[in-house]
C-alpha cells in the first residue's frame, strides 16, 4: 500500500535554487528598498507588487522554458474547466419551472451514523455547508435524557468533499448540540451553535472547525437555544425556550447578542413565541405562535420581521392560512435584508389536508406572496449563496408509505420504483424565474439506508453558486442516509 | 548592496530583525540566510517561473513591516512562509494550474522534456507518483494544503506552523488530521503505482 504523505512528500522534491541571476535583481530590490526607508521613504506593499510584476517580464523572458511549462498547465486546467462549465444550471425565462435532468446533480455519497428517532431538539441531523467542500452535521443521539426529554446531538459528522464521504468526530468541550452550526466568517472553521454543556444549555464557539468548543452560559431563566442566525461571530439572533424540556409549546424568546454571547438583550418579539428565524444584514424573519388572550383557544400561528437586527418585531402579511414548516431552520431563508423566501404549508379549509407552499417576500419579510410555480411540490429548506442564486430541495409530493413507515434496504438491493424523487429548484434571478432538476433513484444503496432519503432532499446547503450539498431525508433508526451535490467531481 | 555580506551565523534572527529597525542595512543577512530556502519552498509550490517574483516580494513585505516582527523561537523562518503564504493566496490559480498539468500529462508538464529510453520504466513509475500526488494535492482546499506542505515540505512543527500561518496550535493539528483524511478518501479512488506498469495513464 503507497504511503500518500510520502508521494506528496517527494513530489517535486528536486532542488529548486534560484538562478543566481534571480538571486542578483532580488537583493537589487531589496537594496533599493533599503535605501528609500534610510531617506525617509517608506515603501509600500502595493509598489513592492507593482516593482515585481513589472520585474516578472524580464524574469519569463529570461525563463522561457519555464514558460512553455506553465502555457502546457493552463491548457490542461481550460479543458478541466470546459468540462464543468458545459453543465450549467440555467434558469428557465418567462414563468413557470422547467424541468431539467438531473446531469449536474448527483448522489453524492452516505452520510453513515447511528441516527435514532430524536424527537427532541435537532431533528436527526442538522447540516451545514459554510464553505465549498466543507460540510458539518450535527448528529442525534440515541440517548434521550434525563427524564425531561432533553435531546442530545453529540456526534459532529464532517465531510471535505461536497458531501461525498463522512468522518463522524467526537468534538471536545460540549455534550450536544441544539441548533445546527452558523459558520458566518473566514474559511468555515470559526462557527457558534446553541447546545448543552453537561446540564447548562450554552451558546458554543469553534475556532478549529468544530474540533474542540468553548462555551458561554445563557441569559438567566433562559433553557435551550433552539435556533440561531449569526451575522458575524459576534452579533446573533437566537430563540431560547424558558426551560430544558424539549417540547416547549409555542417556541422561544428572542434575545440578541453584540458580544460573541458574553451578554444577551431580550428581544420585543410583539408577544410572539419563536420557533424558527433567518436573519440577512439588518432584517430578520420568523415564525411561531402569537397565544390566544381568549381562554381555551389555540395560539396562532404568525409570522414576523424585524428590520433593526432583531431588536424589535413586527407581525407579517402572509396569505391567508399559510404558516412555515417548523421541523426545519431552514425553512426560511434571506438572500440578501430585502429578499426572503420560506417553505410551509396553507390550510386552505379546516376539512382539507394542507398543501404545500412557497412565499417570497421582497420587503424585508413585511409582506409575503405565494410563489405559485412552486405550489404543492414537498419543499423543505432554502439555501441562497447570493441575494440572486437560491436552491429549495425537498421530495416532489408526500409519499405516504416512506413518510409514516420508513423501510430500509439490504446489501446491493436495487432500490424499487420511487414514488417520488429528490427534487431541487433553483433561480438565478432572485425568485423571478425558477428550473426544476430531478434526481433518479440509485441502483444499489448500502444496507441500512433511509428509503425517505433516497426519495426526498431534507436539508440544503449552498456555500457558493457553484457548490449545493442535500441531505436527505431523514429516517428513523437508519445507519446511511444519501447525500446529494451539485459540485463537479475531481479536480477542481 | 551589490555584492553579497557574509552572514554571521552566531548572530540570531531576532538580533538582525531587530537591529535592523535602526540600521535598514542589517536585513541583507536574514535575505542572505532565508532566500534560497523560501524561493525553494516557492518553486515546489507554484513553479520557478512565479517563485522569482514570489520569493523576491516576500523579502520586499518582511522588509517593509519588520518592525512588527515578534521574536519567536524558531527564527525568521515561520514569519516568512506566513508572508510567502499570503502572497501564494494571490496566485491559488496559478497552483492548481501547475497541479492539474502535472495530474494530466505528468513529468512532460514539469520538465518539458522526454527521457532516454532506458529510462522509461522507471521514468514511468515517477510519472505515476507525480500525477498521483498532483491529484491528491489539487483537491485539498487551500489552508490545508498550507498546513500540510509546510509540515511535509518546509519542515516546520506545530507550534512553528501555528506562528506560520497565525492560527492556534490545535487549528493546525485539525487541518493536518483533515488534509490526512481527505489524502486518504481520495487517495482510495487513485489507482497505485505497480512495479511494472505498461503505460503512463492518465490520472482522472
Amino acid at each position: 500500500m503507497i504511503d500518500d504523505i510520502e508521494v506528496i512528500r517527494r513530489f517535486r522534491n528536486e532542488p529548486f535554487e534560484p538562478d543566481a541571476e534571480v538571486v542578483q535583481d532580488a537583493r537589487e530590490q531589496l537594496a533599493a528598498a533599503m535605501l528609500r526607508d534610510q531617506l525617509g521613504e517608506p515603501i509600500s506593499t502595493r509598489s513592492i507588487r507593482d516593482l515585481s510584476v513589472i520585474d516578472s517580464t524580464s524574469a519569463k523572458a529570461r525563463h522561457g522554458r519555464r514558460v512553455m511549462t506553465a502555457a502546457i498547465c493552463s491548457i490542461a486546467a481550460l479543458v478541466a474547466l470546459v468540462v464543468y462549465v458545459a453543465t450549467p444550471k440555467s434558469a428557465i425565462r418567462g414563468g413557470g419551472v422547467a424541468t431539467l435532468s438531473a446531469q449536474h446533480w448527483q448522489l453524492a455519497g452516505f452520510a453513515q451514523s447511528d441516527w435514532q428517532p430524536n424527537p427532541s431538539g435537532p431533528t436527526s441531523g442538522l447540516m451545514t455547508c459554510p464553505v465549498a467542500r466543507l460540510c458539518y452535521i450535527v448528529d442525534g443521539d440515541p440517548v434521550v435524557g434525563p427524564a425531561d426529554g432533553m435531546g442530545h446531538a453529540s456526534h459532529l459528522i464532517v465531510s471535505m468533499d461536497d458531501g461525498a464521504t463522512w468522518t463522524e468526530e467526537d468534538p471536545v468541550g460540549v455534550t450536544s448540540f441544539t441548533t445546527p452550526l452558523v459558520c458566518p466568517e473566514g474559511n468555515g472553521e470559526n462557527c457558534i451553535a446553541g447546545g448543552m454543556q453537561g446540564n447548562d444549555s450554552v451558546l458554543l464557539a469553534s475556532v478549529d472547525g468544530g474540533v474542540t468548543w468553548t462555551s458561554r452560559g445563557l441569559p438567566k431563566g433562559a433553557g435551550r437555544l433552539i435556533d440561531l442566525s449569526c451575522t458575524s461571530l459576534t452579533h446573533c439572533v437566537g430563540v431560547m425556550t424558558s426551560n430544558q424540556n424539549v417540547f416547549v409549546p409555542g417556541g422561544g424568546l428572542v434575545f440578541t447578542t453584540e458580544d460573541g454571547g458574553s451578554s444577551w438583550a431580550r428581544s420585543n418579539s410583539a408577544g410572539v413565541l419563536l420557533q424558527l428565524l433567518a436573519c440577512s444584514g439588518i432584517t430578520c424573519v420568523g415564525s411561531g405562535t402569537l397565544p390566544s388572550s381568549a381562554p381555551g383557544q389555540a395560539p396562532a400561528i404568525v409570522t414576523i420581521y424585524s428590520d433593526d437586527s432583531g431588536a424589535t418585531w413586527t407581525q407579517a402579511k402572509v396569505p391567508a392560512g399559510f404558516g412555515f414548516l417548523d421541523s426545519s431552520s431552514e425553512s426560511v431563508e434571506c438572500a440578501d435584508a430585502t429578499h426572503c423566501l420560506g417553505v410551509g404549508e396553507v390550510q386552505s379549509s379546516p376539512t382539507q389536508p394542507d398543501t404545500n407552499a412557497v412565499v417570497a417576500s421582497s420587503d424585508g419579510g413585511a409582506t409575503w406572496q405565494l410563489v405559485p410555480a412552486l405550489t404543492n411540490y414537498a419543499t423543505r429548506s432554502i439555501s441562497c449563496a447570493t441575494d440572486r442564486d437560491c436552491w429549495i430541495a425537498g421530495g416532489g409530493r408526500p409519499d405516504p408509505v416512506t413518510s409514516s413507515n420508513p423501510i430500509t434496504y439490504k446489501t446491493g438491493e436495487a432500490a424499487p420504483a420511487p414514488t417520488t424523487s429528490p427534487v431541487v429548484f433553483a433561480t438565478q434571478d432572485a425568485g423571478l424565474t425558477w428550473s426544476k432538476i430531478t434526481v433518479p433513484m440509485p441502483k444499489q444503496v448500502p444496507v441500512g439506508t433511509s428509503a425517505s432519503s433516497l426519495t426526498a432532499i431534507g436539508q440544503i446547503s449552498c456555500p457558493t453558486v457553484t457548490v449545493c450539498v442535500g441531505l436527505g431525508s431523514g429516517d428513523l433508526s437508519t445507519e446511511h442516509t444519501a447525500t446529494y451535490t451539485d459540485a463537479p467531481t475531481g479536480l477542481r | 548592496m551589490a555584492t553579497a555580506k557574509p552572514v554571521d551565523e552566531e548572530v540570531t534572527d531576532e538580533e538582525i530583525v531587530g537591529q535592523s529597525v535602526a540600521d535598514p542595512g542589517a536585513f541583507g543577512a536574514i535575505f542572505e540566510r532565508h532566500f534560497s530556502t523560501v524561493y525553494g519552498y516557492l518553486a515546489r509550490r507554484v513553479g520557478s517561473g512565479m517563485a522569482d517574483d514570489l520569493a523576491s516580494q516576500t523579502f520586499m513585505v518582511a522588509f517593509d513591516r519588520r518592525s512588527t516582527f515578534h521574536p519567536h523561537e524558531g527564527g525568521a523562518l515561520p514569519w516568512l512562509y506566513r508572508i510567502a503564504t499570503n502572497l501564494l493566496s494571490n496566485h491559488r490559480r496559478t497552483e492548481q494550474r501547475l497541479l492539474e498539468g502535472i495530474a494530466r500529462f505528468g513529468a512532460e508538464s514539469q520538465h518539458n522534456g522526454s527521457f532516454g529510453s532506458e529510462m522509461a520504466e522507471e521514468q514511468a513509475i515517477v510519472n505515476i507518483e507525480l500525477q498521483r500526488a498532483a491529484v491528491l494535492l489539487a483537491a485539498l482546499e487551500a489552508h490545508h494544503r498550507d498546513v500540510l506542505l509546510l509540515h511535509l515540505w518546509a519542515g516546520l512543527s506545530y507550534d512553528e506552523i501555528a506562528l506560520a500561518l497565525d492560527i492556534p496550535s490545535g487549528t493546525v493539528r485539525s487541518r493536518l488530521s483533515r488534509a490526512r483524511q481527505a489524502l486518504r478518501s481520495r487517495g482510495a479512488d487513485l489507482p497505485e503505482p505497480s512495479l511494472h506498469p505498461q503505460t503512463t495513464k492518465e490520472i482522472p
